[in-house]
């Protein structure tokens, strides 16, 4: 049943009608991962996954993402066609930390974690902790993917729990150094797998 | 009556059914009127502050303090507590500018970052001039976890009482397992005159 006021129709076929206007910033898929997770990849055309001129930017949130091993880094990783991940990316990092006995607060350039057009993956969070009662949680925005005449430019901040039971909080920006349309974003540890967590996919409309 | 259409949901018991308005859900809007705290506790007028929502969201628009070089704090209670004294660690940076072009400055500021109880300094130095004001937001992630800590990251743009623009960034965790589900604003002596902080779920 259509509901349909002054010549509009507000809703029909179990969804709003497309002149109805919501809100910026619309969910598109959350992937939650369980023991033993390798990758956490987001594909456009696959399982519902919209990541193309949609919308112009789209932000992924990622709540307490919990990882197998101590001590690796949170990586992301960029494809064209799904399957080849050497995209070269260009990029800044730099933490602010201080540990649970207050003995090392700082903020400062993380060169590991950069990156000088190598086709290597981009971390976004960089010492993460296996305890229990600790995980990351953060956003990476990826503006324009779509595009085939500028690069792709990125920006994340994540928050987490330091393996040597600090507060780190991580900020990354760079472009992913291709004109070629990004058509898949694949998230991986540096070493181990994902526990738990889950990473959810946003749109925003401009 | 609910409002089915298709097979989906639409509208039941008064409500729109969750993703059809948008995933950004508005809750809760304090404004302040010289008031001495901003609190959001949960089930207390409208607010919602546990597992409904994965992330959320406060934003600072405009607070204008009554004194001069005041701070900008919050605390949290876990479900049960009280006295917004959780123990937690947060980091602090800030990048400053003078109107007068004499002093551009990034620096971790190890007096403002905390270890402990006490409070959790978001912004400082808030001007009282009649234009000057601040603001900024807090995100807290999944707040009602039992697993894991609470992680929650900040950023503020103060008006600085010194007459400068003054950008902090703060991020930190809530070190107990604990539901959180109280949150306070406040600041270091007098009040908060006018501004507001409106509060959201991401859904």
């Amino acid at each position: 049943m259509a509901v349909i006021s002054n010549g509009t129709t507000v809703f029909d076929a179990g969804a709003l009608g497309s002149g109805v206007p919501t809100g910026a910033l619309t969910h598109i898929k959350t992937l939650t991962a369980s023991a033993d997770t390798a990758t956490m990849v987001f594909t456009h055309g696959t399982s519902g996954v919209v990541f193309n001129n949609t919308y112009d930017s789209y932000l992924f949130k990622v709540i307490n993402l919990h990882p197998e091993n101590d001590g690796w880094f949170l990586n992301v990783d960029f494809s064209i066609n799904g399957s080849d991940f050497d995209l070269e990316k260009l990029s800044n990092a730099y933490r602010a930390q201080q540990t649970e006995s207050a003995s090392a607060a700082t903020v400062a350039y993380v060169t590991g974690a950069d990156n000088a057009n190598a086709a290597a993956v981009q971390p976004i969070s960089f010492d993460s902790s296996n305890d229990d009662d600790h995980a990351m949680s953060g956003e990476l925005q990826i503006f324009a993917p779509s595009d085939t005449t500028f690069v792709k430019h990125y920006t994340s901040r994540f928050i987490a729990n330091g393996s040597s039971n600090f507060a780190a909080d991580y900020w990354v920006s760079g472009f992913i150094n291709t004109t070629s349309a990004i058509t898949t974003v694949k998230f991986l540890m540096a070493g181990g797998d994902f526990d738990s967590g889950e990473i959810s996919l946003y749109g925003v409309k401009g | 009556m609910g409002l089915i259409s298709n097979g989906t949901t639409l509208f039941d018991a008064g409500a729109m059914s969750a993703g059809l308005g948008g995933e950004m859900v508005f809750i809760k809007k304090l404004t302040a009127s010289s008031s001495a705290t901003l609190t959001f506790v949960d089930g207390t007028d409208n607010v919602v502050l546990d597992n409904t929502y994965r992330e959320y969201i406060f934003y600072f628009n405009n607070i204008h303090h009554v004194g001069n070089d005041k701070k900008f704090y919050f605390q949290v209670n876990a479900a049960g507590g009280s006295g917004f004294d959780e123990t937690a660690i947060s980091t602090y940076f800030r990048a400053y500018e003078k109107e007068d072009n004499s002093s551009g400055v990034l620096s971790y500021e190890t007096g403002q970052d905390m270890t402990g109880t006490g409070t959790i300094e978001l912004s400082d130095s808030l001007g009282s001039d009649d234009d000057q004001s601040m603001c900024g937001w807090l995100k807290l992630y999944n707040p009602s976890s039992t697993t894991f800590t609470t992680n929650y990251v900040a950023e503020c743009q103060n008006y600085h009482a010194g007459d400068f623009s003054l950008a902090t960034k703060v991020a930190g965790y809530i070190n107990v397992t604990a539901a959180i589900d109280e949150v306070k604003f406040y600041t270091n002596g007098d009040s908060f005159q006018t501004g507001t902080i409106t509060m959201y779920g991401i859904t």
